[in-house]
């Protein structure tokens, strides 16, 4: 027994002191200065024209050209890409609170809460970035972490791989290390939390990113690669006017880590300004009769938009509630009642004869 | 470490006494118990490898808990239940010699029966769901497997101090993880340790039934050696559990250790321990929320656990007589919505007596009820050292149980098998009463 006791002890003694490949925060790592100084503050439009390559959504690998725009009007983020193959165009708003999402053609529309673009890998430019968005916040240390390139030593030999050399040795770039961390849970979803891993150029006024990768944790491949050309100088910022976005996954287990999705931007309008301000209204997107899935609230609800019936928010707390419905429609394949009663009754027999016979 | 009695019936004598062929069979005897001992112990080191450190190696081994049906080769969902159901028979049955020692233990046997029962009429229902089948199969197969464990070897401390061990093992997985920073969850910006469950959650299942034990050891050592393990044991489940930042958790376990110290140790010194833990439950409650991104992820947390448990209190109104069904909670349902078939999900709605009262309704909350009762009275009767770490899980279990589903949802848990161990445990501990201390108070 005492040998077997000393042989955890061992063991848990010969675990502990793993060698490490460094120590991460256990506390988030605030958004450093240079950070800030890639991200756009103030009301802008940038549209951008899209070529993709790769698995699309609905399953061909036929390329296709998509025009898409990024707005902010001080309190909304906008986010529409249209002229997609099938005709459709999608629009997500953030207003700080929750996210509308609205397909024209369609009537689905969905609201979620928190910040939650689901077309999150058409999002062309990581560095322009609303404060409270998580999405473009990621942390970048203040100093550069001896630590933080021995993590991630492996993902570093594969990248090799995938970035060029002369962008990965560019002079006077600098690596900065960092944390993309962003809670789904306000989107029922799985929380993430992946090493990010940037290369900048100091200028004056503010850095120019050259390339910026999420890298998977711990697959030693990167998962999202962006790379940034031909910037220009926008509102304080150097803005890429070509962007090139490589999204990478594993297919099977033990598998490669293989190309799934190509997408190249460049940028056709720049402007400092907002959209209309009817373009921040969600109702502007919603068709008549749209089915809409209310999911910020405490329970999912569901409602058809009918525009004169009373405000959006009217229509959301008149919304069915899904999980009641789905509560009053779950069925048993056994009925537990009685067949958990009559389980009970045989148990209590049993005890009250088991009893009887003990005190005689 | 607390020493319970022998068995009453264990071997006695030498070889050396009696006539020849009498002590060869007495050696044949010893030698058959030995290597059914050591079989018994394999088994149950298997059973909690598979469940207390999934994903280390060998991971081919972790396979067959996913009750993966081609890989079984056992006809499908429907063989794997039969399977499923013929060990978990087998297993509960070898309990009745121990459990009808004592009138509390079999009540308890008698209690788990039912339970068991419900899953496997489901299983075993032609008209159930292959989905169904499987996820209550695999859940039968972790409370028979802790049943399993607890009941193979022939002292209960020897299962306690694997138990420990493994629990230890796995804790400190989860910190040479972390300082790898190998952990992949976030909530808010606090990075939580999962160990290899990659789940902090999970992770904090195995300290809410490990640590009390692992304390109670501490506490009852006789010797410097034990003492030194169980220390070290609870100190590494401690840390790991504290690196989840798992707040129900947290607070379950304090509650259980504070109560295992209030008998044993001095009043100045509870005082401090008391200090210590109101520290710990500042500091974790603190970083949880501080910050706004925290602060919002707590909200939203609090929220949600508020929203699933409304959720399974109207799925209770609903079907308060028959429950939605064993198996049914996070399986899709069909609705309709605007005229459109869709399907949805009922969630789960992290409180255990919820869990139960919406699965199985009425009988659920029965059920619950009789077994907390049975397990105070079969505490109540039993006399070995053990008992106070045994009530100290059961309290542990049942506070962390009210802001979490520790098991019966989801068939990989680990808090499947450990409500089977500590059902296993508490049937023995019941069986064997006070044996020891009459024994002790018969010697002049």
């Amino acid at each position: 027994m005492r040998w077997a006791m000393a042989g955890v002890v061992s063991a848990i003694g010969v675990l502990l002191p793993t060698p490490g490949h460094g120590q991460h925060r256990s506390m988030a790592i605030p958004p450093s200065p240079r950070a800030q100084k890639l991200q756009l503050r103030t009301p802008f439009t940038l549209t951008y024209r899209a070529h993709v390559r790769g698995v699309l959504h609905n399953g061909s690998r036929q390329p296709y050209n998509v025009r898409m725009t990024l707005a902010y009007d001080g309190k909304h983020l906008l986010y529409r890409w249209k002229d997609l193959p099938d005709g459709r165009t999608i629009t997500e708003l953030y207003d700080g609170k929750e996210t509308y999402e609205a397909e024209t053609g369609s009537r689905i529309a969905m609201i979620r809460p928190g910040f939650d673009f689901q077309r999150l890998w058409l999002c062309p430019l990581p560095g322009v970035g609303i404060p409270y968005v998580p999405m473009f916040t990621f942390g970048i240390p203040a100093k550069y972490l001896a630590d933080w390139e021995n993590a991630l030593a492996p993902q570093l030999a594969s990248l090799r791989r995938y970035v060029s050399p002369s962008l990965y040795n560019a002079p006077r770039s600098e690596r900065e290390y960092g944390m993309y961390y962003y809670d789904a849970r306000a989107a029922r979803a799985t929380s993430l939390n992946h090493p990010v891993l940037a290369s900048v150029i100091p200028s004056a006024g503010a850095p120019k990113v050259l390339w910026y990768v999420w890298l998977h944790n711990p697959a030693p491949a990167p998962g999202h690669l962006w790379e940034y050309f031909s910037h220009k100088r926008f509102a304080g910022v150097w803005l890429a006017t070509r962007i090139r976005c490589r999204m990478y996954g594993i297919d099977r287990e033990g598998g490669p880590n293989t190309l799934h999705r190509d997408v190249t931007y460049n940028l056709e309008e720049a402007v400092e300004r907002p959209l209309e301000p009817s373009a921040y209204d969600p109702t502007t997107y919603l068709s008549q009769h749209a089915n809409v899935t209310d999911m910020a609230g405490r329970s999912v609800r569901t409602f058809l938009y009918e525009p004169g019936q009373g405000s959006l928010e009217e229509q959301r707390r008149r919304g069915m509630d899904v999980s009641e419905q789905a509560a009053r429609a779950a069925r048993s394949p056994v009925n537990t009642g009685f067949v958990g009663l009559g389980v009970l009754a045989v148990v209590a027999a049993v005890w009250i004869i088991w009893r009887t016979r003990r005190i005689r | 470490m607390p020493h319970a009695p022998r068995p009453a019936n264990a071997a006695v004598g030498t070889a050396a006494s009696g006539p020849p062929g009498v002590s060869v069979r007495i050696r044949m005897s010893a030698c058959l118990q030995s290597v059914g001992w050591a079989l018994g112990l394999l088994i149950a080191l298997l059973v909690l490898r598979a469940y207390l450190l999934p994903n280390t190696w060998p991971v081919w081994f972790d396979q067959w808990r996913n009750v993966n049906v081609h890989y079984l080769g056992l006809g499908g969902a429907r063989g794997v239940g039969a399977a499923a159901v013929a060990l978990a028979t087998v297993v509960f049955g070898s309990y009745y010699p121990i459990a009808s020692r004592r009138d509390s233990s079999f009540g308890l046997w008698l209690i788990t029966g039912a339970w068991l029962s419900l899953t496997t009429v489901v299983i075993l229902a032609p008209w159930s769901p292959d989905a169904i089948v499987l996820r209550e199969s695999g859940l039968l197969l972790g409370y028979v497997g802790g049943l399993a464990a607890a009941r193979l070897l022939p002292r209960i401390e020897t299962y306690i101090a694997a138990l420990v061990g493994l629990g230890a093992l796995q804790s400190t997985l989860a910190i040479a993880y972390r300082v790898q920073g190998l952990d992949t969850f976030v909530s808010g910006t606090v990075i939580r340790s999962g160990g290899s469950f990659g789940s902090p959650t999970e992770l904090s299942v195995v300290a809410v039934f490990i640590v009390p034990l692992a304390v109670c050891g501490v506490l009852g050592s006789s010797s410097t050696v034990e003492r030194t393990y169980f220390m070290f044991a609870s100190a590494c489940l401690l840390a790991a559990l504290i690196l989840t930042w798992e707040r129900s958790a947290v607070v379950a376990c304090l509650v259980a250790v504070l109560l295992l110290v209030r008998k044993t140790v001095p009043a100045r010194l509870q005082f401090a321990i008391l200090a210590a833990a109101l520290c710990l439950l500042f500091v974790v409650f603190y970083v949880r929320s501080s910050g706004p991104i925290n602060a919002a992820s707590s909200a939203r947390s609090v929220q949600g656990r508020v929203a699933t448990m409304q959720a399974s209190a109207l799925a209770f109104r609903h079907h308060w007589f028959d429950g939605v069904g064993v198996g049914r909670l996070s399986l899709p349902v069909q609705i309709e919505i605007a005229g459109r078939p869709a399907r949805v999900s009922l969630i789960d709605p992290h409180n255990q007596i919820l869990f139960w009262a919406a699965e199985m309704g009425i009988v659920g909350a029965v059920l619950a009820v009789a077994l907390a009762w049975f397990v105070y009275r079969t505490l109540r009767d039993a006399g070995s050292p053990w008992r106070d770490g045994v009530a100290a899980v059961w309290v542990s279990v049942l506070i962390a149980g009210m802001f979490n589903t520790l098991f019966g949802l989801s068939g990989f848990g680990c808090g499947n098998m450990l409500i089977g161990s500590l059902l296993g445990l508490t049937i023995r501990l019941g069986a064997l009463g006070h044996e020891t201390s009459k024994a002790i108070a018969a010697i002049p």
